[in-house]
């Protein structure tokens, strides 16, 4: 959204030209009926004898301030109102509660059942849709500010002994800035719907033209539809909301629409050497510079093979590039397992957690947090006692699998990763982080663990971490990546 | 949780009733001085005005008009019409279930395609099937049921008249048998069905895709990939429930929603349902019979709400567990 | 300078700390070792105010505390520069704004931080350099009490020896107190005095750090130290 800028500043010029240029009045009746567009009147007459441009001319300005006044105001509210019981937490309850009573009941039938007393008036109808339309925004934004709050250089600035004030004028506002943006954005649109459709329901304001009220006045006599006159009465004020309202939408989301490069096909002839293999990789994102250049390693049954580096080194990456799992277009060179390319399409319903798994760093996060254990075992076509036995091989009891896993401790659920990357009996194992987020006690059970599965079942495995003790310790070769390249 | 949010539901129950009550009775010399006082809306006759007058008693204490207001509320009697000269349960009765059908194949048929599309969306995030489906629904999105529905009737009646414009069914119809008159009723319900389509899924998919695409960056889409999953059952047990959760309450009001946009859209097709009862009963000022209509809207969002959080914890296992009402 | 007496804490009808009594004293290193979910956390949030405790007393013998994060890439406003966040420290201080810039430049220069990272944003730094800023920030209070709340666990091992090895050199010019909060052994050794090992709210174990390593009296210290030493004797 480049060119938002010249869109709306051309559409405001075009507009002020017309305004002050337009020869008729729109409160002047003094033509025919339904003529049809001249040079005379550009979109002709109505029924009642008005030019249409005219008529639009107004309308427009009308709409238009609906959309200002009501943004503005439900906008300054929301961000007032968020900000206060964020950040203060006084009369919190009182705030939030009121909100969460508005958001309960669609504004529309609010507005509707206090004009059908009081009758549409046009101040009457901002002053409604400014009162009601805050809740939502005032939400988030408190939502934001709460978390803000709790974040730590705004705890660092309070222990610096800097004053609310200071950091609500200072550190808040970069925060909020797109948060508030949007909404009044989403309000402007908000408003100019509504009251055009409380106009074209007939329930606006009856003596003030706005887009709304034209697209009434039109469907309010059907002969519209059989004399042509449609073309010129309703389709200008259809078309100016629809775009105006289409356009907001696409400079909302045209902050966070991003395009990513299309996957690069590939041709790859494996060499027939056993075990698991990088060949050539090269990491590079799909952009210019590489994270590393022709990496090559392989791990061979029965050996424990450590890859050591620091953050940003890339060595996550390489694990995923061998396992076969990470887009081909952000890097050059092949994993492959026994001879086979492990990106190939087939390769991953046919050997993955068969011949080779991958042991996922972060055991909370590696399991759906909505499917309790047991069917993350069966949906790798495991039978109910390979489970149990996997398990207990673990030391763990079987009526775990009946849980989810936010039954479970971190420990459990460490040692369920060990019991599930081991049930197929693997010939590979990529480990990746396994033990770095985790106690010295449990880190030292689970790399026991580790160890002794994989002598059992003459498993080879690659070990991704940043602990060089572990890595000495463990394993029978470890290769050390740095920032800029790997060194063996 | 749960005891603050049916809080907040009696809370905006019992201010309705209330609003309802003391507008009326709050306006500067009552009601039929104010109505006057407008230079809008249609003159009244004297009768009217009688009628106006008996139903709301003012020259009755404050305490007894509450009392005979709230009477009527309980035992759902809230009088005559003053347009229909008939009881305000029997017009509502009859004009419900035109409603009811409308919003609910178009809420039905909303929720399947936009979680389907959603899903799928969200999945192909960025490529090329997702960007054309997510382009066209913003646009969809920024349109409201009335300028969708004036699309359609402007293309599909107007400039080709494949639809009826206007009702539930043609008056009088030649060859009346019992097909005929349920496709008769069909081809009058197929646009304004449309419109609430239309207007109700951007909505609810643009919030699928958006979840969709947050849940797959999750470490355990990654992880399940790496089981060697397909991907039909990847998106079915793993990411089709994870990104419906939390959208899901979103959802349901967003159908609460759809009974307001049948207002509009009853209007623009002059569809005898409920939306435009209420719509008339504000123009013409049939005071009981709107009374009834904020009644019926307020209960049938409420009961929507109400139905929302009782099903989600049956959803959501972490829940569950936590909070076993 | 600090001390907690018979200090309990309680969420809900969780008991996070059980009569905890700790010192942090002027002149000393002292450090806390626990797993996590032990309530490390918590007793260093009761030490700068954060909370106040359910029952019990804290003295503190001075207000100038300050506080270092585990995680860097939370502790800077993302939308300010380095240099700006550097300033903001000074702000509450009464020194002219003109000598703003000679406070703050020898910090950073102690601290080896490359000039063009001065100016930089955060997210333009690394996470040891952003560590050395949050310290830098820190220092630029002169505080009498630096408390470290796992500062090194989200760097890599050649970040964290860096920085282990910066914090000890600070300490060596400064008089004050640090207390250093950890889940590791083997990143302390050289520069603690007094060790604090907490198990579930409640503190296992105290004394000097040559004792407590060479002699731990209770098991869980004996199978923490076991642990966490294991690889490191492995690989020796």
């Amino acid at each position: 959204m480049k060119h938002k800028k010249y869109i709306v500043g051309s559409f405001i010029l075009f507009y002020s030209v017309l305004y002050f240029s337009y020869p008729y009045a729109a409160s002047s009746y003094q033509f025919e009926s339904y003529l049809a567009p001249s040079r005379m009147h550009w979109l002709g007459t109505n029924s009642v004898g008005q030019d249409v441009v005219a008529l639009l001319i107004e309308g427009t300005k009308w709409s238009l301030i609906v959309g200002f006044v009501v943004a503005t105001a439900s906008t300054l509210l929301s961000v007032v109102l968020g900000v206060w019981s964020g950040y203060f937490r006084k009369w919190d309850s009182l705030w939030n509660g009121l909100a969460n009573v508005l958001l309960v009941l669609p504004n529309l039938l609010i507005i509707l059942l206090v004009i059908a007393f009081t009758g549409g008036q046009y101040t009457m109808l901002l002053v409604l849709m400014s009162v009601l339309s805050w809740p939502a925004y005032m939400r988030i934004i408190r939502a934001q500010v709460m978390s803000l709050k709790e974040r730590e250089f705004i705890q660092i600035s309070r222990q610096l002994g800097n004053s609310h004030l200071y950091i609500l004028t200072r550190h808040f506002p970069a925060h909020l800035k797109s948060l508030v943006q949007t909404k009044w954005i989403m309000t402007f649109r908000y408003a100019i719907l509504t009251e055009a459709g409380l106009a074209f329901l007939g329930l606006g304001d009856p003596v003030k033209v706005t887009w709304g009220k034209l697209l009434h006045d039109g469907f309010s006599n059907p002969t519209i539809f059989l004399n042509g006159s449609w073309t010129w009465l309703v389709l200008p004020p259809v078309l100016l909301l629809a775009i105006v309202t289409v356009y907001i939408s696409f400079i909302i989301e045209g902050k966070n629409v991003k395009r990513t490069k299309s996957s690069l096909r590939k041709e790859v002839h494996c060499t027939k050497e056993a075990g698991l293999r990088g060949e050539q990789i090269t990491l590079h994102y799909g952009v210019s510079k590489p994270i590393f250049e022709n990496v090559s390693l392989d791990v061979q049954r029965g050996e424990i093979v450590s890859i050591t580096g620091p953050s940003g080194s890339g060595k996550t990456s390489l694990a995923r590039a061998m396992y076969g799992i990470l887009p081909v277009a952000y890097y050059e060179g092949h994993g492959q397992m026994d001879g086979e390319w492990t990106s190939h399409p087939k390769f991953a319903s046919a050997h993955y957690f068969k011949t080779i798994a991958f042991m996922y760093q972060d055991a909370r996060a590696a399991f759906n947090p909505l499917l309790p254990l047991r069917q993350q075992f069966e949906e790798l076509g495991v039978t109910q006692d390979e489970m149990n036995e996997a398990l207990k091989e673990v030391q763990l009891y079987e009526t775990i699998a009946n849980r989810y896993p936010h039954e479970c401790s971190g420990g459990m659920l460490s040692r369920v990763l060990v019991a599930l990357t081991f049930v197929w009996r693997p010939h590979y194992v990529i480990c990746d982080e396994v033990t770095s987020a985790l106690d010295p006690i449990l880190k030292k059970e689970i790399i026991f663990l580790l160890q002794k599965k994989a002598k059992q079942l003459n498993c080879g495995v690659l070990m991704i971490t940043h602990d060089h003790d572990v890595a000495h310790a463990i394993s029978d070769r470890t290769l050390q990546m740095t920032k800029e390249n790997r060194d063996d | 949780m749960k005891h603050v949010r049916l809080r907040s539901y009696v809370v905006v129950f019992l201010a309705l009733i209330l609003l309802n009550f003391a507008l009326p009775r709050m306006m500067p010399g009552g009601p039929i001085d104010f109505i006057e006082g407008q230079d809008s809306g249609p003159t009244l006759t004297k009768e009217q005005k009688e009628s106006i007058l008996a139903y709301y008693a003012l020259d009755e204490s404050p305490v007894t008009q509450w009392v005979r207001y709230m009477k009527g509320v309980v035992t759902l009697d809230f009088g005559t019409s003053f347009q229909y000269r008939q009881d305000v349960g029997a017009v509502i009765r009859e004009h419900l279930p035109y409603t009811l059908s409308l919003v609910g194949v178009a809420t039905l048929i909303s929720i399947i395609i936009s979680i389907v599309f959603g899903l799928y969306s969200g999945y192909q995030a960025v490529h090329k099937g997702d960007r054309v489906l997510f382009g066209t629904m913003l646009v969809f999105s920024a349109l409201p049921e009335f300028l969708v529905g004036m699309f359609l009737l402007i293309t599909y009646s107007v400039m080709l008249p494949i639809f009826p414009m206007s009702g539930a069914a043609t008056p009088f119809l030649e060859n009346a048998s019992l097909l005929n008159m349920m496709l008769d009723r069909i081809q009058h319900a197929v646009l304004p069905i449309t419109t609430l389509i239309l207007a109700t899924v951007p909505s609810l998919y643009l919030l699928m895709r958006n979840e969709t695409v947050r849940i797959m960056q999750a470490p355990f889409i990654e992880f399940a990939q790496m089981k060697g999953i397909h991907t039909r059952t990847l998106l079915r047990k793993h990411v089709f429930k994870n990104a419906l959760l939390p959208v899901f309450t979103m959802m349901m009001l967003r159908v609460g929603l759809t009974f307001t946009g049948a207002i509009f859209v009853e209007t623009l097709f002059s569809y005898p349902g409920i939306g435009k009862l209420l719509r008339d009963a504000i123009v013409s000022r049939d005071y009981p019979l709107m009374h009834g209509l904020f009644f019926l809207f307020t209960s049938i969002i409420l009961m929507i709400n109400l139905l929302t959080d009782w099903i989600y914890p049956k959803l959501d296992p972490r829940i569950r567990k936590e909070d076993p009402m | 300078m600090i001390e907690m007496k018979n200090v309990y804490q309680q969420y809900g009808n969780d008991v996070v700390l059980h009569d905890i009594h700790c010192r942090v004293t002027k002149g000393k290193v002292t450090a806390l070792i626990g797993e996590s979910g032990s309530g490390k956390s918590t007793i260093a949030e009761l030490l700068v105010s954060l909370r106040s405790p359910t029952s019990g007393k804290i003295e503190r013998h001075t207000s100038s505390i300050q506080y270092i994060y585990q995680n860097p890439e939370r502790s800077f406003n993302p939308y300010w520069t380095m240099w700006a966040s550097m300033e903001e420290a000074l702000r509450g201080l009464k020194y002219p704004k003109k000598q703003w810039q000679a406070e703050i430049v020898p910090v950073l220069q102690q601290l080896e931080l490359p000039k063009d990272t001065w100016h930089a944003l955060p997210h333009e730094c690394s996470g040891g350099q952003k560590q050395r800023f949050a310290i830098a920030r820190a220092l630029l209070q002169r505080p009498d009490v630096l408390i470290a709340d796992e500062m090194t666990s989200a760097l890599d091992p050649e970040n964290e020896k860096k920085i282990i090895q910066y914090l000890k050199q600070i300490y060596e010019s400064r008089s004050m107190a640090i207390l250093y909060i950890t889940h590791r052994f083997q990143e302390l050794s050289s520069f603690i005095d007094d060790v604090y090992v907490l198990k579930e709210g409640r503190i296992v174990e105290y004394g000097m750090y040559e004792r407590v390593m060479s002699q731990p009296k209770h098991s869980y210290t004996k199978k923490l130290i076991e642990a966490s030493t294991y690889f490191e004797r492995k690989r020796k």
